[in-house]
């Protein structure tokens, strides 16, 4: 029996690790791959399990896995002090979004549909911002706003967030509008529609893709923006973003590490919410769009 | 503005070329009058638009540029000093000095980062057959994207922390514990510390961006390629490289802007410390402004980091152009 096993094996086998060997040598990109992506999300890991260490744990034993695992203290501890900056940043990315996609794509149907006097000039000025870098800006920005009145107000995030983010939304959309045949806003002519309602029931619904692009791009600049926030906000605790909570909080609570971890995966949560819905569309937008110079 | 206008017309293909245009256009032989009136509407829908960009963006940017050539700190009147600033910026100011030999080190970093390493990982993804693991890497790729920055630089700090840092503990578990320092705390150390932060370095967005370009190339180049008997690297030397550069140069140059205006993972990580071995330009002038109030000087480091992006941009455009043809 015994021998009938192994007679019958050591060919099979043979036969088994070449299809192995050939395998490897057609698929060894998989592993290789899956490996860097496990490497790239190593702080994230190393976060979540420091996160359930109390502080004798952590210095018995900082970056394994210990047990018991103290997330029901952690969490809460961390959610007291970020909760009320995570709706603040919800607002921000929010609203902002929003104002970029609605000036933004109606500056751009304008620019797409329409021919008027200084046209091509105006547009070319908007694109050229795009070369100006935000450091230049950083102190006169502020400047500006001081002198409006908008320092330590929710303004002085929201309406720079949205006028910055208008240019890359009115360079991206305007294409894409561009591109949509005549034809469909003709007849809608034709059967009496005006021409707010041909950008909105015709362009807009036809723009998702792109719109969706934009707005990732516009919710993840402001959701990691560290510095504006920084300053603007200054020492107004209850207009915090989760950046310049963290900021803070990191210096707050040097001691408690666990807690400081646990604070940076509830921060990461709203935009691990946000991909779980729309990572397909930005990677379509992304990969389909033939971005280059 | 001449050459940047037909740059950017040349780039982007102009406005309304190549695509139809609404047919109420007055044309160009009417009155510049009935033009201007004609003109009036279109406005009033951008107004938003352009009012907003006036006042958070063309007008700071010219303070910026005014107020470089002026000693002048908030609430204080300005005094004009002419060049005094830029001057200053090379002969006084050893900390800018330093600051130049930084943003230099870690620009070089992150334009490799930025082009080589995107297009070794976009190959090695298209090189895979099976549709569906290269839909779940694509996705995977991206994914490091929703971690704050703020996030990444701060468990970065802690990787290399000098008592309980995982750096130190992976170089004691294999033996290497005279390698063990505190990173960010040694002066020499730092600036290459800070610089390498980010293993594996893999930029998901740039390599989602040249794998579009390897999706968009004609498989029945490759494929003859193929039958030509070409090897793979000769493959992607010359058939792959070339035809991806417009991929590749747009890593190169949103690399370039944002390298050298660095400054947020620098501010978290070491806050330009140890004794500024770390400074960048771009912290630099945020201490100017708003630690030593001296905000004509820092506008005339901005000055400076936009002429420099603005140069580097341009001649990297030209360089790369004719080597491509």
């Amino acid at each position: 029996m015994r021998i009938a096993q192994t007679a019958g094996y050591a060919p099979d086998g043979g036969s088994r690790w070449r299809r192995l060997g050939r395998h490897m040598r057609r698929h060894w990109p998989i592993p290789v791959i899956l490996t860097l992506i496990v490497l790239m999300m190593v702080p994230m890991l190393l976060a979540l399990f420091i996160a359930g260490k109390s502080r004798a744990q952590f210095d018995f034993d900082p970056w394994g896995l210990t047990f018991p695992i103290y997330y029901h203290q952690t969490f809460p501890a961390a959610w007291r002090v970020v909760s009320q900056s995570i709706l603040n940043s919800v607002i921000v990315s929010a609203v902002s979004c929003i104002g970029v996609l609605f000036f933004g794509s109606l500056s751009a149907y304008v620019f797409a549909r329409f021919d008027f006097l200084g046209k091509n000039t105006v547009f070319v000025i908007i694109l050229s911002l795009l070369m100006i870098p935000a450091i230049l800006t950083l102190v006169p920005r502020f400047v500006v706003v001081h002198k409006l009145g908008l320092f330590q107000t929710m303004w002085a995030l929201l309406l720079p967030y949205i006028a910055a983010g208008q240019v890359m939304a009115v360079f991206l959309m305007r294409t894409f509008f561009a591109s949509i045949p005549s034809e469909y806003f003709e007849s809608a002519r034709i059967d009496g529609a005006s021409e707010f309602r041909c950008f909105w029931n015709i362009a807009l619904p036809l723009s998702k893709h792109i719109a969706g692009v934009v707005a990732i791009l516009q919710v993840l600049g402001t959701w990691n923006d560290i510095f504006w926030p920084y300053l603007t906000i200054g020492t107004k605790k209850e207009l915090f973003t989760i950046p310049v909570a963290l900021l803070i909080f990191n210096d707050q609570l040097g001691q408690q590490i666990g807690t400081q971890m646990a604070g940076y995966i509830i921060a990461s949560m709203p935009l691990v919410l946000l991909f779980a819905f729309a990572s397909r569309l930005f990677v379509e937008g992304l990969t389909a769009g033939g971005l280059k110079l | 503005m001449g050459l940047l206008k037909s740059w950017l017309v040349g780039r982007f293909g102009g406005v309304g070329t190549g695509q139809q245009v609404a047919r109420q256009s007055v044309g160009a032989r009417s009155g510049l009058r009935t033009r201007i009136r004609h003109a009036l509407p279109y406005y009033a829908v951008l107004l938003p638009t352009l009012l907003g960009l006036f006042v958070f963006d063309y007008y700071p940017a010219f303070l910026a540029i005014y107020h470089s050539f002026f000693e002048w700190d908030i609430g204080l009147p300005a005094t004009w000093v002419g060049v005094d600033n830029f001057v200053r910026m090379f002969t006084q100011d050893r900390t800018f000095l330093r600051s130049l030999r930084n943003v230099g080190i870690i620009t070089v970093w992150i334009v490799f980062q930025a082009t080589v390493i995107p297009l070794v990982v976009a190959e090695l993804i298209f090189a895979i057959k099976s549709i569906r693991w290269k839909y779940w890497f694509r996705i995977g790729m991206i994914l490091p994207a929703i971690i704050p920055g703020i996030v990444v630089f701060l468990l970065w700090r802690f990787i290399y922390d000098g008592s309980v840092g995982l750096l130190n503990a992976l170089l004691t578990g294999i033996g290497l514990e005279s390698w063990t320092r505190v990173w960010l705390g040694d002066p020499r150390v730092a600036i290459w510390a800070l610089t390498f932060s980010g293993f594996p370095w893999v930029n998901g967005v740039n390599t989602l961006i040249t794998l579009a370009g390897l999706q968009n190339i004609n498989a029945e180049i490759l494929e003859s390629s193929e039958l030509d008997g070409a090897s793979r690297l000769q493959r992607i030397w010359r058939l792959d490289i070339p035809l991806v550069f417009g991929q590749i140069k747009l890593n190169l140059v949103r690399a370039i802007i944002a390298s050298i205006q660095i400054f947020e993972v620098v501010f978290v990580m070491t806050e330009g410390g140890p004794i500024k071995s770390t400074m960048v330009p771009g912290l630099w002038l945020y201490y100017n402004a708003f630690n030593y109030h001296r905000m004509g000087y820092a506008s005339a480091i901005g000055v400076f980091i936009f002429v420099t992006i603005l140069l580097l941009t341009l001649i990297s455009m030209r360089i790369f152009r004719e080597e491509r043809a």
